[in-house]
């Protein structure tokens, strides 16, 4: 019996094997239409896209990711191919695979987790084009990027500085406000200082309550931590914590009070009480890194990537929440000083009454 | 006519994973065709990216060393009639046992500091899963939840171990340093991530089976599977073979993470594992429990996964599909009664056509 079962194990191999020749002439077949299609004279550029573990259906990072390639392609008509990985593990064997088709001109690598994936994979195809985004690596032969996490939320520190003073209906009168990370990290930290300087840079007086939920995928405690911040006269809450923000959406809801979100365009969660995003566009990266191939422009070496490259931004888009004009003013102004680079946000919270003291707004 | 398609009925019923196998492959196509995906097209690359090649085949083992360990662990805990859920998490204990001696600056010899690091591992492993034999046989607690539970504990352990104690110095990233050289599993193939993690496998399937077959300890495995109650009354210490195979289950669950850890990655990272544990399940209920047919089930789920990159870059269909054929297999094998049913359907037809042609 066992041998049989094993004997038959076999087969089904040789079988499947057998099935190869008939399924390899069909892909090449279909892969002949497909550059048949776009053969409009010059090639068009061909790019492969390595997502981070997490995939498509992220609502966030990926997603946005694949945004950017699909725009590109309409935009220009380039063709692209995307991985999935399941885990870290598969990075270095999908990084590998499109360096050795030797058949795209870029391959963009998504998030810091590739950063020794494609170190390795550089060294090796020295001549290939590629982009690592959202990491803050040197590496030789590699265009990689990383973006302003103070620039991020600055804007909403200004909102929410200026809020807490206003008469917006869910603010309160105590002078206080708050940020929730998702881990202690250095990323976070420069968005919290960010954010804190924002606050301070309209409102030199206001407490910035601090909280790390210590997990980026726990709702839960995120709620716990944002209603408690609420108890202790928050009035707004700036969140940098993946999916534990959604609770501290769920915070705002119950304690009647007003949210920030990140990353991507978060405000439809809860249109009421999320004021605006702290908005990272990596669809953005993606699609400048297409374009300036494209250009001939893309040149390996770290590049900062910020409110003037577009990269990051508060979007207030799909909220129901209406900023006085004042608010609304303060934050135009901020937003213009910034991507002319004649404001530049505090980057830590060390640093944060030093650079007060000389960064002040004042209204025209 | 009729005879002949007996026959072939005969063979399929009697090989009920060959069966399950190849109707998981048609269902799944069926499934990527009523999405709109060409399944040819898909298989194809699939094959392609399985066993195109050098790069290919040795990609298609890589993929497969982990299963083959999975699927391992989880027959010998199926032989005493044990359901091990919690290979996942045993094996991310294992990982950290290993990790824990290699990033121990002992400078040793790499003959001594690997085999060390390993047996760390499997130690590790195999008390995380022995607890849950102990407390079965000592409070009657229920393996299936226990294990499911210490799953999310590891998992959870091993990332706070990795995001603060045993964290690179410096980076952001959730991860602890490289190992020293001296602990690499050496790689069988230059550039690939093929290591002799496959032969650890292989001969682990080997040993597992010289175990169950040749001594004493296997015997009393094989009975307690079989037949609690006669095993207690032929004098088995029940509990004492129950608690022996959960350790050996969890400690090649243990050799599964250390083996990735210092074969595949290097360093521990949180998160790891894409499920390998889980995974085990379909390697096992495909060989049918049987500790040899293990590494030829883990070597076709290996092939699924590895032909699945190349699916994914040259096709677009998505990978989930793999998950599909996977979640069909276990289904058609943990319902042999509905395979039969389909099989009977089918011959009843080809009966009908052949007695009008007759």
């Amino acid at each position: 019996m066992k041998k049989k079962q094993f004997a038959a194990l076999t087969m089904a191999v040789v079988m499947a094997c057998s099935m190869a020749a008939c399924g390899g002439a069909e892909t090449e077949e279909t892969a002949g239409n497909g550059s048949g299609a776009n053969a409009e004279g010059e090639e068009p550029l061909k790019v492969g896209l390595v997502l981070s573990t997490g995939g498509l259906g992220d609502k966030n990072f990926n997603d946005m990711a694949y945004a950017g390639i699909t725009r590109a392609q309409e935009d220009f008509g380039i063709e692209f191919d995307y991985v999935e990985p399941s885990t870290v593990s598969d990075l270095l064997p999908m990084d590998r695979q499109f360096a050795e088709a030797e058949e795209y001109d870029l391959i963009i690598a998504i998030a810091s987790d590739q950063e020794e994936p494609i170190r390795e994979i550089a060294e090796e195809f020295p001549d290939q084009k590629i982009s690592l985004l959202d990491c803050a690596a040197e590496i030789d032969g590699v265009s990689t990027v990383q973006t302003e996490w103070s620039e991020q939320t600055f804007l909403a520190g200004v909102i929410a500085g200026m809020g807490t003073l206003s008469d917006m209906d869910k603010a309160n009168s105590d002078n206080v406000i708050g940020v929730i990370l998702g881990m202690d990290q250095p990323n976070l930290r420069e968005g919290a200082a960010g954010f804190a300087a924002g606050a301070r840079y309209v409102n030199p007086d206001v407490e910035v309550l601090e909280g790390v939920v210590g997990a980026f995928n726990d709702p839960g405690k995120g709620k716990e931590m944002a209603l408690s911040m609420y108890n202790r006269g928050a009035d707004f809450i700036q969140c940098i914590a993946g999916a534990s923000g959604l609770g501290v959406f769920g915070g705002a809801k119950e304690a009647d009070r007003y949210a920030f979100g990140v990353g991507t365009n978060q405000n439809s969660e809860d249109p009421d009480h999320v004021v605006a995003s702290s908005v990272r566009s990596v669809d953005e990266m993606v699609y400048n890194e297409i374009q300036s191939v494209l250009d001939g422009t893309w040149e390996p070496g770290l590049k900062m990537s910020g409110m003037k490259e577009g990269a990051v931004d508060c979007d207030m888009e799909g909220s129901n929440v209406v900023l006085p004009d004042d608010i609304q003013k303060a934050v135009e102004d901020a937003r213009e000083k910034i991507a002319s680079g004649e404001l530049v946000p505090c980057r830590s919270m060390d640093e944060l009454d030093a650079w007060t003291a000389e960064n002040q707004y004042t209204a025209e | 006519m009729a005879a002949r398609t007996a026959d072939i009925r005969g063979i399929l019923t009697k090989n009920l994973s060959v069966t399950a196998l190849f109707m998981a492959l048609i269902l799944g196509g069926i499934i990527m065709a009523v999405c709109g995906y060409n399944p040819f097209e898909a298989y194809g690359a699939i094959l392609q990216g399985a066993f195109a090649g050098k790069k290919a085949i040795c990609q298609t083992l890589v993929q497969a060393t982990p299963l083959i360990f999975a699927g391992l662990a989880y027959t010998v805990a199926k032989r005493a009639n044990l359901i091990n859920l919690g290979i996942e998490g045993q094996l991310y204990i294992g990982a950290l046992g290993t990790s824990v001696i290699a990033l121990m600056p002992l400078n040793l010899p790499m003959g001594i500091w690997l085999p060390l690091a390993l047996a760390a591992g499997m130690i590790f492993g195999g008390l995380y899963a022995g607890l849950v034999g102990f407390m079965k046989v000592r409070f009657g607690s229920n393996e299936v939840i226990a294990t499911m539970m210490l799953n999310t504990i590891a998992e959870n352990f091993v990332e706070y171990a990795v995001n603060y104690p045993l964290k690179e110095e410096g980076k952001s990233i959730a991860q602890t340093a490289k190992f020293s050289e001296a602990l690499w599993l050496p790689r069988m193939v230059d550039k690939t991530q093929l290591t002799v993690a496959i032969l650890i496998a292989v001969a682990a399937c080997i040993l597992v089976k010289l175990l169950m077959d040749r001594t004493r300890i296997g015997y009393e495995i094989r009975c307690v599977g079989q037949n609690l109650q006669a095993s207690e009354t032929a004098g088995i210490r029940i509990g004492r073979v129950m608690i022996i195979s959960m350790l050996i289950s969890g400690a090649i669950a243990g050799l599964l993470g250390g083996t990735h850890v210092l074969g595949v990655d290097r360093r521990l990272i949180a998160g790891f594992s894409s499920g390998y544990g889980f995974d085990g399940i379909a390697v096992a209920a495909l060989a049918a429990d049987s500790p040899i047919a293990v590494i030829l089930s883990g070597i076709i789920f290996g092939a699924l996964r590895a032909g699945s990159m190349v699916l994914n870059r040259t096709t677009g269909i998505p990978t989930e599909f793999i998950d599909v054929i996977q979640a069909l297999i276990i289904l058609l094998v943990a319902a042999p009664l509905l395979v039969k049913e389909i099989l009977r359907i089918k011959n009843k037809k080809s009966e009908k056509k052949g007695g009008r042609k007759g």
